[in-house]
């Protein structure tokens, strides 16, 4: 049918589908601002438009609901390429990270000024209410509808948008646009679904019912048989290679556990077939034909249950080594369904007893450090399932390109796309290129390889493009989530509260495949373990195979677990010792030029390298943190049922990984004077494309548009091992700035020659001059010289960045709770987040980061649980039911500090700012509940219902859960809102 | 899968197209539910409201008059609507929501979880139905527990019962999730005396429900005090255990919720 309507201001006649939603037509339109984040449920507001000057949801109208009414999209909002005040204020606040809400952010922002003057905060919270974004902790959209505020009235306004550090350079320190903002924030292509060409096929995955079986048959001649459908592959006819799908270093510490496809299902949605077709519908009716037949096996789906005699065994799997393997390897009972497992060193495993991975350290003499102690303390740990939730789920998109492979690809790994897919398909590195496009929030999940190799061996086979999008389902139990963890704490103290020994017993979870088996755990360990200082150490590590949905990284990488158990236990050794816990923090934690020989055993897989610590703003963050919340002061609520507390914790993480990670860029000096810059940095929405970009506009006293950058394209940008283990800035920006330094070294060679001084007499200067003591020289002259046919050719440089250092960031959270002891509901009321991130490249998007990663552990910590019933099936596998914190939940006093520290080894002076900010709020907010009524919560989440059993106000937990009490029917999700 | 998208001009015409299309037709307000992914069932036809002309709201010397079709957010921005129904829309928390979802669409899709319908049936409004026979008035409540069909047009609600003494409470996880529990209670006083309360609440059965014997057993009374109030609503609601909460503790909250809501009804007016 055809409809007419007001689009963006101009009359438009389209064809729509009687069914189809909105934003399908509009996205067929040409306009891709609209997003999708929740396949039409209306849970996540990324496909907002202005609909008669209203804001709301376009995949929840028909497109013939549009007939006849006015639309508006954040297409409309800039003036041909000028942005509005409006979308300007919300890059300059910090705001736009990944972008994939952006558009959704402004056009509320945007009705919300057209409607009120000078909003209050109560009146942003509401305009904003029906967007979800997990990047960026929401809180600064106050500060930047404040900005557009302002800049309406005067287009030239800057204000104050975050502290400035670093008098002593120009740019690094300072607020400066993030250089990918203006293109988010006008809504245009940007993200992998926006690439797609006309005439692409779909990918869609048939995914297992059950959480643990085999296939008995399977029949896909229905399927291949139907019009439009291109290709269906199963485990009959995938290539026989093992591997994991963790991006991480060759060679990897995952085991190579799985194929493309197996005969074996490990976990509900596990890889049954794959169906590419002509359109989704085909591509979906050809699904529903496909007929398999399954020897259900029995779920494992705990700790307890995978370490219990007799469990059924998740990998019964033929094991291999590449090297070191052990003398006494038996596959006698190995099933040939269960496929094979390749390690490529040890890692401790035992497949047979569900163990994935073990690893045991420690230093000093433990048992000695508890004969020591006047008071000890012991108690486990527990953490919940949490998924990554990105806006943006994972989503592909290949195709041919002569005789070479094209992955368009919304990753963090873009190189070990390549090498795993090359791997996969039997073919050489140079036939594949990946284009890391705008990546719609990853944190981790997005560091695995989860849908693109299916689409590229799937291309590669039948030579067509193909899309392949996980719908939001999918990405809850397919992708990747936290690793459940179950961690003994075993403390002891003298009696002055100086810490004697330390003994972590960490069993982890990984679910149906080895994803970081060994090394978020061990992770959990070697990020927590070194904060305080004690000599007797121990740790011991076991991470158990199950039936679960699919783990791995996930923003803090086991830190978040880690920190939990051991901050709160020591909460609750200081509450035992009497002592105030702050008091005990400042005794006990990590200084400047501590030797942390722990690390020592703490590498991935090999021997770690002991850190000496070269900053470390704890102190500070402490005595400030305190200051700020009134540590000591009891604070009371009017409401009599209501209890205010008071909790802290320290937090650290790394920068990056020393000995492991590798990190490569290029510069070139164009024709005026101006630069390229290739990095392999793959950004995925934290503003690292600005750091690098500033780091070497800084070097080369050039303006930051004079940088003109192109990142992680492995055609076109040299080799990064990826956007992980916080190593953006440290270990991307210092390649970024060792090629800049390189290039500067060349360029005053060039001038020395021009000049006729030595170069041991010149600089560089802003903008873009050489000086010397008796002349000056511009880089466009210096590029004309250099590029002519008698020049010595166009100045290039290249950097490298390896390092054995690993800088450590440091951090205070603070909080205060309102407990209301009546329903059991915790308020966080104050929340304040001091990190020592050395010198912030970017301040405005390193209180981003900051803002972000609290939020999110908020949630983690009070509202989000992934719940599986007895046959592990996710109960809540959609974002109506699984709460991600909105605008609504913040803090009523949020607050992100940046605690000045000069690095000596990170590029400026910079450390890591990227997952610090996860590891604070479920330990500072365990102990706060405990100071307002006196319980300690030692599970994640921290619900009302666990509150009210805690305080006795209902029955004590029964043996089992309330989720285990429910029966299948009325545990289907509650249907949608309203 | 829907397959013919209908706009008809009149009520007239509407009800003559869901006659003759029957269970293959659903009429479409807001659109919130109906074109929602999570909407159970896949109709052919959507009968869409838009021209009808139901998003008036309309004070008469005995009613206020809200067509079905106004969205949530118009009762709250409407300076005809009463502070005790605004107060209960705006616990839907999401504008974007509040922006599409209507007040017929509220009561057409019949939520338990409803944040709206308790405060409907607290004031005793009635439900303007339509079909080709004419129109007719019924009760909130008795199309909440029959589980109508009909096409609504309006939502009475008498001046006399919004002068009533009336509290809302919700009980969620989060700002933006669906309501646990919900209870919305209205009543007069005659000194200490409660006269003729109305409870009702959402979230301890299929449909939002009046708790009746509670309400006789408060009736002509001074209020009891809380801890007693809680017992008395906690030992009488028969929630049923899902990923929200156990039965016990649905049976603790919705105590003091509906405690808290006469509570502040009686001695304040809610207000």
């Amino acid at each position: 049918m055809q409809i007419t309507l007001k689009l963006n201001g101009a009359p438009r006649t389209l064809d729509a589908a009687p069914g189809e939603s909105a934003r399908d037509l509009l996205r067929r339109t040409g306009i891709f601002s609209v997003r999708n984040g929740c396949d039409g449920q209306g849970s996540c507001g990324s496909c907002a438009i202005l609909f008669n000057r209203k804001l709301v949801n376009s995949c929840l109208l028909l497109a013939p609901q549009l007939d006849g009414q006015e639309v508006y999209t954040v297409d409309s909002l800039a003036r041909n390429r000028t942005l509005s005040a409006i979308q300007s204020a919300f890059i300059d606040a910090g705001i736009v990270q990944c972008g994939y809400c952006t558009p959704a952010m402004l056009l509320a922002a945007h009705e919300l000024l057209d409607r009120v003057e000078q909003p209050t905060r109560d009146q942003v919270r509401d305009a904003m209410s029906g967007i979800l974004c997990r990047c960026t902790g929401y809180e600064q959209i106050f500060a930047a509808v404040d900005l557009a505020c302002r800049r309406r009235l005067d287009p030239n306004y800057k204000g104050e948008i975050a502290p400035e550090f670093r008098d002593d350079l120009r740019l690094v320190g300072k607020a400066q646009r993030k250089v990918d903002g203006p293109r988010l924030a006008r809504g245009e292509r940007a993200f992998v679904e926006d690439m797609v060409e006309p005439g692409h096929c779909h990918l869609k995955m048939l995914g297992s019912p059950h959480a643990h079986a085999y296939i008995r048959s399977i029949d896909t001649t229905a399927a291949e048989a139907m019009p439009g459908v291109v290709f269906v592959l199963t485990y009959k006819n995938c290539p026989d290679a093992p591997y994991n799908q963790a991006g991480q270093g060759f060679p990897e510490p995952s085991p190579y556990d799985r194929r493309l496809f197996g005969q074996k299902m490990r976990h509900v949605g596990d890889r049954v077939a794959a169906v590419v077709a002509e359109t989704p519908e085909i591509a979906a009716a050809a699904l529903a034909t496909i007929k398999v037949e399954y020897d259900v096996l029995p779920p494992v789906l705990t700790i307890d249950e995978a370490a219990a005699d007799g469990a059924p065994i998740v990998h019964n799997s033929e094991i291999a080594y590449v090297a070191g393997a052990p003398a006494n390897l038996d596959n006698s009972g190995a099933d040939p369904r269960d496929g094979k497992i390749i390690y490529q060193f040890p890692i401790h495993a035992d497949p047979r007893r569900n163990i994935a991975a073990r690893v045991d350290g420690g230093i000093g003499n433990i048992d000695q450090g508890f004969a020591d102690a006047d008071v000890i303390h012991d108690a486990v740990y527990e953490s919940s399932q949490v998924q990554c939730t990105p806006a943006e789920p994972h989503v592909v998109y290949t195709r041919m390109d002569g005789d070479r492979l094209v992955i368009h690809a919304s990753t963090q790994v873009p190189w070990h796309i390549r090498r795993i897919v090359a791997y996969i398909l039997g073919i050489s590195e140079n036939k594949i290129r990946v284009i890391k496009e705008r990546v719609g929030g990853g944190f981790g999940a997005k560091q695995d390889i989860v849908l693109e190799e299916v689409a590229a061996y799937c291309t590669w086979v039948t030579g067509r493009s193909i899309l392949f999008r996980f719908d939001r389902r999918e990405e809850f139990i397919a992708s990747r989530t936290r690793h459940p963890m179950k961690i003994r704490i075993k403390l002891g103290a003298k009696r002055d509260g100086r810490l004697t020994a330390i003994f972590m017993d960490l069993k982890a979870n990984t679910g149906p495949y080895g994803s970081h088996c060994l090394t978020v755990p061990m992770n959990a360990c070697s990020k927590s373990l070194p904060l305080f200082l004690c000599d007797n150490v121990r740790f011991q590590v076991t991470t158990y195979y199950s039936n679960i949905p699919p783990t791995g990284a996930y923003q803090g990488y086991g830190a978040p677990q880690g920190s939990f158990a051991l901050q709160l236990a020591a909460a609750e050794l200081a509450a035992k010792l009497g002592m105030d816990h702050r008091e005990f923090l400042e005794l006990n934690r990590a200084r400047e030029g501590a030797m942390l020989e722990i690390l020592r055993c703490l590498g991935e897989g090999r021997e770690g390298i002991p850190q000496r610590v070269s900053s470390c703003g704890l102190g500070p963050a402490l005595e400030q943190g305190a200051r700020r919340i009134e540590w000591g002061i009891r604070a009371e609520s009017d409401d009599p049922d209501v209890r205010i507390g008071k909790g802290v914790a320290i937090v650290q993480q790394g920068s990056g990984l020393p000995g492991l990670d590798s990190a490569n860029a290029a510069v070139m000096m164009l024709g005026d004077g101006t630069f390229m810059l290739l990095s392999g940095g793959a950004d995925l929405g934290t503003g690292l494309d600005t750091v690098t970009t500033k780091m070497v506009a800084e070097c080369l006293g050039t303006s930051m548009a004079d940088i003109a950058l192109i990142a992680a394209d492995t055609d076109l940008t040299p080799f990064d091992t990826g956007c992980y283990a916080s190593s953006g800035t440290y270990f991307s920006g210092g390649a970024a700035l060792n090629a800049a330094a390189a290039m500067k070294v060349r360029i005053l060679h060039v001038a020395a020659e021009l000049l006729k001084e030595p170069e041991s007499d010149l600089e560089v200067a802003f903008p873009s001059t050489v000086r010397g003591k008796h002349g000056s020289v511009t880089y466009k002259d210096i590029a004309a010289y250099t590029q002519t046919g008698t020049g010595c050719g166009q100045l290039t440089a290249t950097g490298n960045f390896v390092s054995d250092k690993a800088s450590i960031p440091y951090g205070a959270h603070f909080c205060q709770v309102a407990v209301n002891t009546r329903t059991g509901l915790v308020t966080v009321q104050k929340y304040y987040a001091l990190q020592d991130c050395g010198t912030p490249i970017n301040p405005e998007l390193a209180l981003g980061q900051i803002y972000g990663g609290v939020l999110k552990t908020i949630g983690h910590s009070l509202w989000e649980e992934m719940v599986l019933d007895a046959q592990g099936r996710c109960l809540n596998a959609n974002l109506l039911d699984y709460k991600v914190p909105t605008i609504g939940d913040l803090p009523d006093d949020f607050r992100a500090d940046l605690v000045f520290t000069n690095d000596p080894f990170g590029p400026y002076g910079s450390k890591s700012v990227s997952e610090i900010a996860c590891n604070g709020a479920a330990p500072a907010i365990a102990a706060a509940i405990h100071d307002a009524v006196g319980i300690w919560l030692r599970r994640w989440p921290f619900t009302p219902e666990k509150i009210l059993r805690a305080l006795g106000t209902i029955a004590a937990p029964s043996a089992t859960t309330a989720a285990d009490e429910l029966t299948a029917p009325t545990r289907a999700a509650t249907p949608t809102h309203v | 899968m829907i397959k013919e998208y209908h706009a008809p001009p009149t009520l007239a015409e509407a009800l003559a197209l869901k006659q003759r299309l029957g269970d293959a037709a659903v009429f479409l307000a807001g659109g919130t539910e109906v074109n929602s992914a999570a909407f159970p069932s896949a109709p052919a036809h959507v009968i869409s409201l838009q021209h009808l002309a139901l998003t008036a709201i309309q004070a008469t010397a005995t009613d206020l008059i809200i067509g079905a079709c106004c969205t949530i957010q118009q009762l709250v921005d409407s300076p005809a609507v009463p502070d005790i129904i605004k107060a209960a829309a705006r616990h839907i928390f999401n504008r974007n929501i509040r922006n599409m979802a209507t007040i017929g669409g509220q009561l057409g899709s019949n939520k338990s979880c409803s944040n709206l319908l308790p405060i409907l049936v607290a004031l005793d409004a009635a439900v303007d139905l339509a079909d080709p026979a004419g129109t007719h008035a019924i009760p909130a409540l008795e199309y909440i527990a029959g589980e109508r069909k009909e096409l609504i047009t309006h939502v009475r609600i008498r001046t006399s019962a919004s002068a009533r003494r009336a509290a809302v409470e919700r009980y969620a996880r989060t700002a933006n999730d669906i309501s646990i529990l919900t209870a919305a209670v209205s009543l007069a006083r005659d000194g200490d005396a409660v006269i003729s309360p109305i409870i009702a609440a959402g979230g301890v059965a299929k449909h939002v429900i009046r708790l009746a014997p509670i309400e006789r057993a408060l009736d002509g009374k001074p209020l009891p005090k809380r801890d007693a109030l809680e017992r008395l609503v906690a030992s009488r609601v028969a929630p049923i255990a899902d990923l929200r909460g156990s039965i016990e503790f649905k049976r603790h909250v919705a105590g003091v919720l509906v405690a808290k809501a006469l509570l502040r009804a009686y001695r304040d007016g809610g207000r």
